[in-house]
């Protein structure tokens, strides 16, 4: 062996886990001999503080250097969960009608108006009972919306069963 | 009374050994103190259940060091408190040294302790197994389960991170 030994080489020889020829080695270069000198009074010095030398004691840090953080990071969680349960709970009990036509809100704005500031009270507007009679000749309880039209009655949809059934069959 | 006299002895001569070699393990001379109580309750368990071991030393070094890396992962938190405490705020008190111990300064031990707190688990053990209690590679090995190849890196990264830090002190 004739090229100088790494220090890992060395480390493991001055442990007494090297190779037999590197030992040999060692003893005929100078300078991987000095290295390993040098290696020696280092770990020397080394167990000298760690087994012999006196022990570090240590002492608590200040608690608030090591806690700020972790505050700091758990009041930002907090706020953020504050935060979404504040906007779930608002969006839960708040009925945000999914359309009105403007006609409509200017009736019911009317109807609060009225009832807010008529002198005599709120009365609601009477209704004309002829609009609400239905005739049952104009009623059509044929084609594709006739179960939410009003006044479909059972006789009305026998009514137009056969006929519906006529005009399938017809090409 | 052989056995009680066995243990007795065992106690008396490997006791402050132990608890160095579970401080430098744990960085922490109250853990150490109960780490050793630990060891040596086993210790007394296992010779009256099983007679007393060949080698008192070996086996409760390898029963400390086992205990220590327990220790360690079960309590986590409270090292974490602790080890997590600065040397460098803590002056290093030279009482009874050598003259050669002596001649090593202040700024050289702090540096070297703070060196070796760093050092991952397993290489504090290798190089406190080898070095401070001159166990041969081989039963390091065996002590902690692992292969010669690795006790040897271990050992390596150890001690050069060591120097490298001694190095800076010059």
């Amino acid at each position: 062996m004739s090229r100088c030994l790494p220090e890992r080489r060395l480390v493991h020889l001055q442990a007494g886990l090297g190779d037999p020829r590197e030992r040999a080695h060692v003893e005929a270069c100078p300078a991987c001999a000095g290295r390993l000198d040098a290696l020696t009074r280092d770990l020397d010095v080394l167990t000298a503080v760690l087994a012999r030398g006196p022990m570090p004691h240590t002492r608590p840090v200040p608690s608030l250097r090591r806690w700020r953080p972790a505050a700091a990071g758990a009041g930002a969680l907090a706020l953020a969960a504050l935060l979404w349960v504040e906007v779930a709970v608002w969006r839960a009990i708040t009925d945000v009608p999914p359309s009105m036509r403007p006609e409509e809100a200017s009736a019911m704005l009317t109807e609060v108006s009225l009832a807010l500031f008529s002198p005599r009270g709120y009365a609601p507007a009477p209704v004309d009972a002829s609009e609400d009679q239905v005739d049952e000749d104009t009623i059509v309880c044929d084609g594709a919306d006739w179960l939410v039209t009003a006044g479909c009655t059972p006789a009305l949809l026998a009514h137009a069963e056969p006929g519906r059934r006529a005009g399938e069959e017809s090409p | 009374m052989g056995l009680a006299q066995g243990y007795e002895d065992a106690v008396s001569c490997h006791a402050g050994r132990l608890r160095r070699l579970c401080q430098l393990l744990l960085g922490d001379r109250q853990e150490a103190e109960e780490v050793v109580q630990e060891v040596f309750v086993k210790a007394l368990e296992s010779e009256r259940r099983q007679g007393p071991p060949g080698d008192w030393g070996a086996w409760l070094t390898r029963i400390a060091v086992n205990a220590c890396r327990d220790r360690r992962r079960a309590g986590w938190w409270q090292r974490f408190r602790r080890w997590s405490d600065p040397i460098e705020q803590v002056p290093i008190v030279d009482r009874g040294l050598t003259p050669e111990d002596a001649a090593i300064s202040s700024e050289t031990r702090r540096r070297i302790w703070l060196a070796f707190r760093s050092l991952p688990e397993r290489q504090r053990e290798v190089f406190v197994l080898r070095h401070v209690e001159a166990w041969s590679g081989p039963e390091i090995a065996a002590a902690l389960g692992l292969s010669p190849g690795t006790v040897k890196r271990h050992l390596f990264r150890a001690v050069h991170r060591l120097r490298v830090e001694l190095a800076d002190t010059r």
